[in-house]
């Protein structure tokens, strides 16, 4: 199966949350996973839980955890918030 | 200290030209249909005012209302109301603020206040249970907001001050109170158009009690369980302010970037909340009484400042092209103490830039570069240099440069930092908005973009959904309270905690106006009956908001305002951004006929007789 990569953005102050030291927000996290593969599977490797209090964004726009990676990108992970 | 047991009910009703005063009692059935802050205060001026008037003569009111929630301890109820007809616009503006001026006016007995007339020597007002002293302001004319204050806290809980943009009649001048202010509109020039500097309240002098302390107090604790138990309340606003839109609207397409040119940047998270939480170790600086706590200050270059708020940050930062957060502080900074509006200064200052880079206009300003902003921001405040032309707002600027088509605004106010080109029904949203391209009538990006609850690209529902949320905001602004009560008072509820996301999402996008009679809204009802002790429902409430909605329409059809108004600038409807994955334009039309009968207007978007008789909008009373 081929693989794509996946690079993984965190906002919120999730990358704390995760415990994930030095993190870069310019290069993210950098996952391989096969393509094909869902947002859901891509998140739960992640190691994040409730899943429903965040937003996730791939070029520009919402998407959501049926979402399947076909080719190589950037996601967007953020906790929600209300206006300003 | 003596006791107001629900409302004392009483406006002071003061006159400048004659420096004279009178109080006026709010009718019984004007506080039951229209609940107090923005509703009541709008309600005052349409009795009040003729169309017509000229925004910036002797015949302008301001009206200002604390609402009933303020007062009596309620989560996030620090906060008033204020209308007038704006310079900037020519038609109504609402604002709520925060700061310590409401609660000061009504511990001191007035639910309200009403200024008319013109003072021919700068005077500022001193309120006390007594009435009102017309105090010589000659001193202070030429303080900043923040300095005025100051000088005459002395014997006051709290002022309401502008500073040297309203003196100059600056279009978009603000008027203080405190850190907060009343923001949008230009309500800082009416004031300095009629040499009125600041108003100031004495306040502890009554304490405001609810007629029903125990219903009161089983209300206070579900809010506050609601509100300490949600992610965006408890969250993000509570750890990073509004900032915490900039990393979300920059991911979701909606950030506004280089004039409205694009809707994501790579540098957007030099700008965040998150960021400034940690570079500026901020800590809480809020209205009071708060339980959500957005507001923000920290260490800024050795200084302790109040964070810019999102708002601010979109629109002189990322849509100038500018990321660095102490500039963005600078800018901030400079615009509270002169007393104006980040919000239409900065879409003003990007006009600008685009049309020096286009050869329409004479300037140093360049996207990317803080160089010489400050500056002209100053300019603008005393009407200096290019300041004059600039302090007209973006509208005026463009008819007499040219231009039009990238000045951001909407019937003259400079649009919000989300671009309506990531969530259709902003669109529609900014472009209904009774005060021009506001974020505050209806917050459709958020169901679109930050809770995905409905296609942010699809034009259906999106009128129901927005009617509704002008409804709600309308009606919380009256009773009065803050709007980010709406998060966790709705989404707190059963119903939309433990609903399925796709079963809620079916409903919202196939059919939002019967999903929308579902959303259980009673804890803001509950509040206002257990404070004035007659019982109002949800459907009521609602009507209440609907029927405020409708009555600005109605003042501001009668300046002339129709479907004509009801638009969006060019660039948003006619031009495409690099960051959308297709060219996709904002079906502004369909969405507006559509608006336009949910809403029980004609065609040309004036409310048909019917729709004004069912509110049970009266005629003007001529009070
Ligand atoms: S949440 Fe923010 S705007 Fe609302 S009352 Fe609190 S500090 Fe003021």
């Amino acid at each position: 199966m081929e693989d794509i990569i996946i690079t993984l953005k965190l906002y919120s102050g999730l990358e704390k949350e995760l415990k994930i030291p030095d993190y870069n927000v310019n290069s993210g996290v950098i996952i391989k996973v096969n393509k094909g593969t869902k947002l859901k599977n891509i998140i739960a490797d992640s190691g994040l839980q409730k899943l429903s209090g965040y937003a996730f964004f791939s070029g520009g726009e919402r998407i959501n955890l049926r979402t399947k990676f076909m080719e190589s990108a950037e996601i967007s992970c953020l906790k929600i918030s209300g206006g300003g | 200290m003596q006791e107001i047991t629900g409302t004392s009910n009483r406006i002071l009703e003061v006159n400048l030209t004659k420096k004279s005063f009178s109080v006026y009692e709010v009718p019984k059935e004007d506080l039951k249909l229209y609940l107090g802050g923005k509703g009541l205060a709008l309600k005052m001026l349409y009795d009040r005012m003729e169309p017509g008037i000229d925004p910036l003569g002797e015949d302008n009111m301001i009206a200002i209302h604390t609402g009933v929630l303020l007062g009596t301890g309620a989560p996030c109820s620090g906060r008033f109301a204020a209308v007038t007809k704006s310079p900037l616009t020519g038609i109504m503006t609402s604002c709520s603020c925060g700061g310590a001026f409401g609660m000061a006016l009504k511990t001191s007995g007035w639910d309200g206040l009403i200024v008319k007339g013109k003072s021919n020597t700068p005077v500022y007002l001193y309120v006390d249970s007594k009435g009102v002293e017309f105090r010589d302001a000659k001193k202070l004319w030429g303080m900043d907001t923040q300095k005025t204050q100051e000088e005459i806290s002395k014997d006051s809980g709290g002022a309401l001050a502008i500073g040297p943009a309203g003196e100059n009649l600056v279009l978009y001048a603000n008027v203080a109170s405190g850190h907060r202010f009343l923001g949008r509109g230009g309500m800082g020039a009416v004031m300095g158009s009629k040499n009125l500097k600041a108003i100031s309240a004495k306040g502890k002098e009554f304490k405001i009690l609810p007629v029903n302390q125990k219903k009161f107090e089983k209300a206070k604790k579900k809010a506050t369980d609601y509100i300490n138990g949600n992610d965006i309340s408890a969250g993000s606003y509570r750890n990073f302010g509004t900032n915490a839109n900039v990393n979300l609207n920059n991911a979701g397409g909606l950030l506004p970037v280089r004039n409205f040119t694009g809707g994501t940047h790579g540098e957007a998270h030099k700008i965040s909340g998150e960021e400034m939480a940690e570079k500026f170790k901020t800590s809480y600086s809020t209205c009071k009484p708060c339980t959500i706590l957005c507001g923000h200050k920290g260490n800024i270059n050795g200084q302790m400042r109040q964070i810019p708020e999102y708002e601010t940050v979109g629109l002189m930062g990322s849509n100038l092209e500018i990321f660095d957060p102490v500039k963005i502080s600078d800018f901030n900074e400079i615009c509270t103490l002169m007393g104006m509006d980040t919000i239409t200064a900065g879409g003003t200052i990007a006009w600008a830039m685009e049309a020096t880079e286009r050869g329409l206009f004479k300037s140093d300003l360049k996207f990317g570069s803080a160089d010489g902003v400050c500056e002209v921001l100053k300019d603008i405040a005393h009407m200096k240099g290019i300041g004059k032309d600039l302090a007209m707002g973006s509208r005026y600027c463009s008819k007499k440069y040219g231009g039009e088509d990238f000045a951001i605004q909407v019937k003259g106010l400079e649009m919000a930092a989300y671009d309506p080109r990531g969530a259709f029904g902003q669109g529609l949203s900014y472009a209904v908005a009774n005060r021009g391209a506001c974020h505050l009538s209806a917050t459709a990006f958020g169901l679109e973009v930050y809770l995905g609850l409905m296609d942010a690209y699809s034009y259906r529902s999106k009128a129901s959904m927005v009617k509704y949320q002008e409804d709600i905001y309308s009606a919380i602004n009256s009773l009065q309270t803050c709007v980010f009560t709406v998060f966790p008072y709705e989404l707190e509820t059963l119903l939309m905690k433990y609903s399925p996301r796709p079963v809620l999402k079916f409903m919202m996008n196939l059919m939002a106006g019967v999903a929308m009679r579902f959303v259980d809204v009673s804890l803001w009802p509950e509040l206002w009956s257990a404070v004035i002790g007659n019982r109002l429902g949800m459907t009521a409430f609602l009507r209440v908001g609907a029927r405020v909605q409708v009555l600005e329409r109605v003042m501001n059809c009668a300046e002339g305002i129709s479907r004509k108004d009801d638009t969006l600038p060019d660039r948003l409807l006619n031009e495409f951004r690099k960051c959308d994955s297709k060219e996709r334009a904002i079906p502004l039309e369909k969405m507006l006929n559509r608006y336009y009968f949910v809403r029980g207007f004609d065609k040309n978007g004036i409310p048909k007789e019917r729709t004004v008789r069912r509110l049970k909008i009266k005629k003007r009373m001529a009070v």
